[in-house]
């Protein structure tokens, strides 16, 4: 059997074992496993296995994810996510579906302080969804938006994927990230009408409250009162200088602990269940996080993505046909594959013929981020969904992994709009970028 | 039988408690970092550790996440089967499972072995890696067991029921 | 039989100039062994990540591997010694030099894989934002990216040094987290930093190198054969002074790229000072002695042979 073949009856074989409920970090380590080891050497593919596995959980960017979840669980167990909702709810609850856009606009607003997507995705499911369900909203829509949104915070510079891409590309880093911010508001405003929309259609997936008075609304401001300082001081700090973003995970978390402390809303006994509840999530993350590693070092020993985009790069067809196609093929690649090693397997290839085509560069890799958005929330492998999944299942949430994958198509179909809308008007992404 | 997961419940509370602290250490140490820095003496490596800090966490809590079956996997298909076919995914994946973990439990201490012997350090402070390696191939081997008697728990009960 | 299939594990990105060496390197060795090999080729640390290669090359993840030896601390203690601040010219002749002093001494620290060559960047050079340096007075406090080798050269000019990634470097030192960096000058270019550091302090006084291994595994090795041995040693040889000229070539766009950026600056040494610099790298090749009698090995005669080379 070819290479190919081998890497086709892999993915099969992993979707057959994900039917008999195997955790799923653990079927993709053992199919990645397998795979590998018959493709090169069973020594190879024992020693593959355990040096994927400590990459992952040794790789400094990674800590990121244990830290912010750990800042979103301290927020809960002080109170601090709830009374930020009841003022979101004071002034947002009339409106359907109006919990789930703030939720949405605050996971760009986090996207400004964090560049890796479920890192957002973990410290908004454990801040929002439970606040979200307090007020009734539907699991799908609640779960969905939160696995949608923190790929917002990828896009939102500063990013992990259009610093990659910058280097694989020699673009400037700079140019990316500015070109970024346009995009990002459309996409939030995408995500905002996808919300808006389902809520026409299934008014009790989120359902609107009374209107509160202008009284009631400015005496529950006092709620927002510790978001703002936590938020502030991590901000300034990033903006004076003070740390770096991968550093401001720890920030965030010390000035909740520090304010709570303070203020007197957590003692030793929260702490440590924020502490237990923060390492049961943060290994099941970075479990699926190496579960994929060793999946996609399977997939690039049997050459399907470097074939396929050698392939495409030769065919001779119209180029708005040869862009699609790539864009296509991003979206099922997303599917099965960790996203960031798929573009670091394929933009060098697809770069060049793109650039043929005569595209400009930052344009393409700010394509490049949206296809990606789209991969960390599609089925089977949606590195999100499965996030939000296992922080809302520690927080004894009972939301079905079906309910958010069906809660995110709204916002799928959401991205794929953004992309359409960056395919004709390319300029979004290209002025900021021109006035530098 | 019951001595054994006595034991095993009693070293994973333990290694939880390890891992807590492990965890607020990550936040505790950055943020000394920064101060250190803005004062112009910065704890140089300091990520090292983190990242080390990090390894310990998420093997101390290995245990912890299985016996709360935080790992998720998908449920749709398996709802539709007959309680029977369910016993059996169940015993199969559990195997396979169980399987997947020595298999790493063993090679994680192949690799700290390794690491040792060709007198690697880590690069910025020198620090001796392998022992990391071993601890986390240990807590691997706490978490093999775990597992080991939940699966053998399922066989006798499905045996004698 | 069919051709042998080998796999070659790289940590740069496939765009770089020294991927696409390597990636030449496999295509001309299949060229040359008539088709009785294939290789594949796996950039960007797809199979194995910078400080994974070498020990995957040994472990048979990938047969073929090309890092840097400053990844694994302690691994090489003879042949790091090319990775001190020896006040390097040129690619070139780092590039030349890896190669002298590994044939000179055969380190016993190579005895788990066969060692094919072995490449070496141009001069790392003091990159600052903000203020330029002109003294170790300057430097005194001030917070200099830099990792494992480089960072106990910053130590020993009186800087802190501050170790982070590449991609975080950037960001660190545009918001002023960091005041700089110490790296080879292409990185300007390569990583965008000359975007964010406004001045380089141009001395080869303190210029120290990364020396990059290019090798198989010994299994593997021995199972080929003598044709494609031949062909492997053949292009090895002859891809060397290549490498060293890229590297030479890119540290050229480098210092272009840097002197477009708006306000950037090049500054110099008064030769008193460099001198200065020189002799406070003392301890560092102290150190390298140190580690070598551990190891069991001279490193005195080592230092004493670079020095003689780079004459
Ligand atoms: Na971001
Ligand atoms: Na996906």
């Amino acid at each position: 059997m070819s290479p190919a073949g081998i890497g086709f009856l892999g993915i099969a074989i992993m979707l057959l074992l994900f039917a008999t409920r195997m955790p799923v970090a653990f079927v993709m380590g053992v199919v990645g496993f397998v795979g590998f080891s018959v493709l090169t050497s069973v020594q190879g593919g024992l020693n593959m296995l355990s040096r994927s596995m400590y990459e992952v959980f040794v790789s400094y960017d990674l800590t990121t994810i244990p830290l912010f979840i750990l800042m979103g669980q301290l927020a809960f167990n002080a109170g601090i996510s709830r009374r930020l909702f009841t003022t979101t709810y004071h002034f947002f609850g009339h409106i359907r579906g109006g919990l789930a856009m703030a939720t949405v606009s605050a996971c760009t607003a986090f996207g400004a302080v964090c560049g890796s997507s479920p890192a957002t995705a973990a410290t908004m499911a454990t801040v929002a969804i439970p606040e979200m369900k307090r007020f009734g909203y539907r699991d799908r829509l609640a779960a969905g938006a939160v696995a949608a949104g923190g790929g917002l915070g990828m896009i939102m510079p500063p990013s992990v994927v259009l610093i990659i891409y910058g280097v694989l590309t020699e673009q400037s880093i700079g140019r990316l990230f500015v070109a970024g911010i346009l995009p990002a508001f459309i996409l939030t405003g995408l995500f905002l009408c996808a919300i808006w929309i389902t809520c026409r259609r299934h008014p009790d997936f989120g359902p609107a409250a009374e209107h509160f008075s202008w009284r009631r609304r400015i005496k529950s401001l006092t709620g927002l009162i510790d978001t703002i300082i936590i938020f502030a001081v991590v901000l300034a700090g990033l903006f004076k200088g003070w740390f770096t973003p991968t550093e401001a995970a720890s920030v965030g978390a010390f000035s909740v602990l520090v304010l709570g402390l303070v203020r007197r809303q957590l003692n030793v006994r929260l702490i440590f269940k924020s502490l237990e509840e923060t390492l049961r999530t943060s290994c099941m993350i970075l479990f699926l996080v190496a579960g994929a590693v060793v999946f996609g070092k399977f997939l690039a020993v049997t050459r399907i993505p470097f074939t396929t985009a050698s392939y495409i790069g030769g065919l001779e067809i119209p180029a708005l046909a040869v862009m699609a196609i790539i864009v296509f093929i991003y979206f099922l690649g997303g599917c099965f594959m960790d996203s960031l090693a798929m573009i670091m397997l394929t933009v060098p290839v697809f770069y060049p013929v793109v650039m043929n085509l005569g595209y400009d560069p930052i344009w393409f890799g700010v394509i490049i981020v949206l296809v990606t958005e789209m991969g960390v929330i599609t089925p089977p492998v949606g590195i999100n969904v499965y996030v939000v999944y296992g922080v809302t299942t520690a927080m004894k949430q009972n939301i079905s992994l079906e309910s958010i994958f069906r809660g995110i198509y709204p916002f799928l179909v959401a991205t794929v709009i953004g992309i359409a809308i960056l395919f004709f008007i390319p300029q979004i992404v290209t002025f900021l970028p021109s006035l530098m | 039988m019951e001595i054994v997961e006595k034991i095993l419940a009693r070293i994973g509370s333990v290694m939880r408690i390890g891992g807590c602290l492990c965890l607020l250490g990550m936040a505790l140490l950055t943020v000394a970092d920064i101060t250190g820095r803005l004062n112009r003496s910065p704890i140089f490596g300091s990520e090292e550790i983190v990242t080390f800090l990090a390894v310990l966490a998420l093997g101390l809590s290995l245990p912890y996440a299985h016996s709360h079956r935080s790992h998720i996997g998908v449920e749709v298909f398996v709802q539709l089967m007959s309680t029977k076919v369910r016993r059996r995914l169940k015993l199969f994946r559990e195997t396979l499972s169980v399987i997947f973990f020595a298999t790493v439990t063993v090679m994680m201490l192949a690799y700290a072995r390794d690491k040792h012997l060709s007198g690697e350090v880590s690069m910025n402070l020198g620090l001796p890696e392998y022992l990391f390696l071993y601890a986390l191939g240990a807590c691997f081997a706490v978490a093999t067991l775990t597992m080991f008697v939940d699966l053998l728990q399922f066989v006798l009960q499905r045996r004698n029921s | 039989a069919g051709p042998a299939k080998l796999s070659y594990s790289n940590f740069f990105p496939p765009t770089h100039i020294q991927s696409i060496l390597a990636e030449e390197w496999c295509r001309e060795v299949e060229a040359r062994s008539n088709g009785q090999v294939v290789i594949d080729y796996y950039p960007a640390g797809t199979l194995t990540k910078p400080k994974d290669c070498y020990d995957g090359v040994v472990q048979r993840i990938s047969d073929i591997g090309l890092s840097a030896l400053g990844y694994t601390k302690g691994r090489f203690p003879v042949l790091s010694g090319v990775d001190l601040p020896m006040g390097y010219t040129t690619g070139v002749q780092a590039t030349a030099l890896a190669n002298a002093v590994y044939d000179q001494f055969k380190p016993k620290e190579f005895d788990d894989v066969h060692v094919l060559y072995f490449h070496a960047h141009g001069p790392g050079k003091l990159h600052t934002a903000g203020k330029a340096v002109i003294s170790m007075e300057e430097l005194k406090g001030m917070k200099i990216r830099a990792t494992g080798n480089s960072a106990s050269v910053i130590s020993a000019l009186g800087g802190n040094p501050v170790a982070m990634s590449m991609p975080d470097s950037y960001q660190s030192i545009q918001k002023g987290v960091v005041n700089g960096g110490i790296y080879p000058v292409e990185t300007n270019k390569g990583w965008k930093m000359g975007e964010v550091v406004d001045y380089l302090t141009d001395t080869t006084a303190v210029a120290y190198t990364t020396t990059f291994f290019v090798v198989i595994n010994k299994d593997v090795w021995v199972s080929l054969s003598p044709e494609v041995q031949k062909a492997m040693t053949e292009v090895s040889q002859d891809w060397i002074p290549r490498h060293g000229k890229a590297w030479d070539d890119s540290d050229k766009e480098g210092l272009e790229f840097f002197l477009a950026q708006e306000g950037n600056a090049v500054v110099t040494l008064e030769p008193a000072e460099a001198e200065r610099w020189t002799k406070a790298m003392e301890p560092i090749f102290g150190e390298y002695e140190a580690e070598c009698a551990k190891a069991g090995a001279d490193g005195k005669a080592v230092l004493d042979f670079m020095r003689a080379n780079l004459k």
